[in-house]
């Protein structure tokens, strides 16, 4: 047997063979298909693809079916007269709402956490072992020394999980957004302002920004530690914590609205205004001294008297722009770590 | 052997490989290498010679500018730091020869292909024949000797002017490494490419390079054709009484009862009740490996040496 019968890339076959019988040799060689380094990228990626485009396509099946049947039971509501809050102490509205309660807390305490998490996740085990274990088993050295640079090399090798996270997360975020905003959020039972620590991260340009950022810095750490274990542990804290900072500084990414209202002991101080986001609430004293909500409770008696309210909020108008600044913010952070990761790959040797 | 150095010589263009000034110093300040100067004319299979820790791995990795040196330069084909041209035309594999483990044989060939502009798939697929291996199987599943060979057939299809070779044989067997330093040199006679190897394994070099380098502690001790400086070597061996070796050139002097065994830094034979032989590489080799510089000498001692 020659080696000329065995089929694979080492000997022209496929598309090329009519060709190759024409006489024409060298350049008639071409494949079809991606070539140089994406090839070498998609190859090494083709695992970790498939399993983001099959829990892809189960969460979209479980998104869309949900929606589904959030609808169709708010129709058999409507048929039966059950869906104003008026007619659900009668019982059979009562079993009607039950089952919708059941698929919003799906939503809202199984499905949120789980796509909030999805950046963490991305950055463990996209992001970790994408440079660790191209270090750790010593293949950057095998492609650092093919004729590809390493700046070429490492922005494909970054661009191929990068646009598969970018495709996923944009799908997951579409359809978590619209499940929200037409069964939950306009629902009839859910009150599950978009602000919520559960909620904004699902929704919108939050998901996507999150995942790139947390992709980008799981490389880093991956970079830097060298070892595929240590990295994806490391990441997934990092990446954690990053969401936790983010958090906190939220509330400044837009100008707070600002109000005062007469002091109602029996509503418990400030009410915001429905899907807004109260960052600090508290007392106006008749000397018009301000109190925080904290101070309250030192000294109860002192804000009982007050005769104002005061309270400092996001509505919910706010979260388009919060988004934007939040979005813009991950992008310029996932650029800047792309950059370190590259001088670093250029500079310091491997 | 001055025919080939002759030919070589008549290649006109920079040196393979020119170290100037050359030092390396890895973190936790222990310097691999320092000091070094030495040319490597293109179109030599240049062995690097040294124990384990010389700096042999060192050099080889900067010379693949996998590192950057921390003083002075090495150039390769006259650039001082790494160019695409001069990255199309280097080929390197490491002592770990490493390589995707979940990639077929042909994967990795395919890999070559799609990376390397100027690839050679028969010169690769030749490598990778001659060891029978299967095209798909997993580079995962392969022995150590098999790897080998498929980094081997990598470097081989790359078509590079310098291939870079750290322990290129350490996991071959006898037969392997013959049949694979085979196709090494006729790679070497065709193309004229410069062949960079290190090995520990005296005997793997022997008679088939024709530039050597010595590397001890960091520092290059010789640097040259082979022939040349065993040319400019005496060993001496005979009875030890009364007689004194000339002063100044010893190498290395072993007293074993009343006999002595010496290696003398010079082309004349010495008169004496002793033999005055040129010495084998093996010999010369062993004795420069066995007797270190003193801390103080190595500073100097390149440079002097270096020239013979």
């Amino acid at each position: 047997m020659s080696t000329s019968t065995l089929s694979g890339p080492a000997t022209p076959s496929g598309p090329a063979a009519p060709s190759a019988a024409n006489g024409v040799s060298a350049p008639a060689r071409r494949r079809r298909g991606p070539s140089g380094v994406l090839w070498l990228v998609l190859h090494q990626n083709r695992p970790a693809i498939r399993s983001v485009a099959i829990l892809l396509v189960l969460v979209s099946a479980v998104l869309v079916a949900m929606h589904v049947l959030i609808q169709d039971r708010i129709g058999t509501m409507q048929q039966t007269s059950c869906y104003t809050p008026a007619s659900w102490e009668r019982i059979e509205c009562r079993v009607q709402l039950g089952r919708i309660e059941m698929l919003t807390r799906m939503f809202t305490d199984i499905l949120q956490p789980a796509v909030t998490a999805a950046p963490v996740l991305i950055g463990m085990f996209l992001g970790g072992p994408l440079l660790a274990q191209e270090y750790e088993r010593g293949t950057v050295r095998l492609v650092l020394t093919q004729s590809v640079t390493p700046r070429r090399w490492l922005l494909t090798r970054l661009a191929v999980p990068g646009a598969t996270v970018l495709v996923a997360t944009s799908v997951l975020s579409a359809l978590t957004s619209w499940v929200w905003w037409s069964d939950i959020y306009r629902g009839p039972v859910a009150f599950d302002p978009p602000f919520q620590g559960f909620t904004y991260p699902v929704l919108g340009l939050a998901p996507v920004a999150w995942s790139l950022f947390g992709l980008a810095l799981g490389v880093l750490v991956g970079q830097l530690l060298r070892r595929t274990v240590t990295a994806v542990l490391v990441s997934g804290v990092v990446v954690a914590l990053a969401q936790a900072v983010m958090v906190a500084w939220r509330p400044f990414f837009w100008p707070l609205v600002e109000e005062e209202q007469p002091y109602n002991n029996m509503m418990g101080g400030f009410v915001k205004p429905a899907g807004a986001w109260l960052v600090e609430d508290g007392v106006v004293r008749a000397d018009g001294t301000r109190l925080m909500r904290d101070q309250c409770f030192e000294a109860a008696s002192v804000c009982d008297e007050a005769p104002t309210s005061w309270g400092q909020y996001h509505p919910a108008s706010h979260f388009v722009p919060i988004q934007l600044v939040e979005a813009g913010l991950l992008l310029v952070l996932t650029a800047v770590v792309v950059t370190v990761v590259l001088r670093r790959l250029t500079r310091a040797g491997v | 052997m001055t025919d080939a150095t002759a030919a070589t010589q008549a290649i006109s263009g920079p040196p393979a490989i020119e170290a100037v000034g050359l030092g390396k110093r890895y973190r936790g300040d222990r310097w691999a290498l320092r000091d070094c100067e030495f040319t490597v004319p293109a179109g030599r299979i240049c062995g690097v010679v040294g124990a384990n820790g010389a700096g042999k791995s060192t050099l080889l990795t900067l010379a693949a500018r996998l590192i950057e040196p921390t003083e002075g330069e090495l150039r390769v084909f006259g650039e001082a730091s790494s160019t695409p041209e001069t990255r199309a035309r280097v080929a390197c594999v490491t002592q770990e020869k490493p390589l995707y483990p979940s990639f077929t044989v042909a994967g990795t060939l395919r890999m070559g292909r799609e990376l390397n502009p100027g690839w050679d798939e028969e010169a690769a697929q030749r490598v990778v024949d001659m060891g029978e291996l299967r095209l798909d199987a997993r580079v995962g599943s392969l022995s150590g000797g098999q790897r080998t060979r498929v980094a081997l057939a990598l470097a081989l299809g790359k078509r590079a002017d310098l291939l870079l070779l750290d322990e290129p044989m350490s996991d071959l067997d006898p037969l392997a490494r013959h049949e694979l330093m085979g196709v090494l040199m006729a790679e070497a006679a065709e193309r004229g490419t410069t062949i960079l190897v290190s090995s520990h394994i005296l005997p793997e070099l022997d008679g088939v390079m024709d530039h050597l380098l010595l590397v001890q502690a960091g520092r290059i001790r010789l640097s040259g054709d082979p022939e040349e400086i065993l040319d400019s070597h005496q060993l001496l061996t005979g009875i030890a009484e009364g007689a004194e070796l000339p002063a100044g050139t010893a190498v290395e002097r072993r007293v074993r009862g009343r006999q002595v065994t010496a290696l003398l830094r010079t082309g004349e034979p010495v008169d004496g009740p002793w033999e005055s032989v040129r010495p084998s590489l093996e010999e010369l080799l062993l004795a420069y490996l066995r007797t270190p510089l003193p801390p103080s000498a190595t500073a100097t001692a390149p440079d002097r040496e270096a020239a013979a």
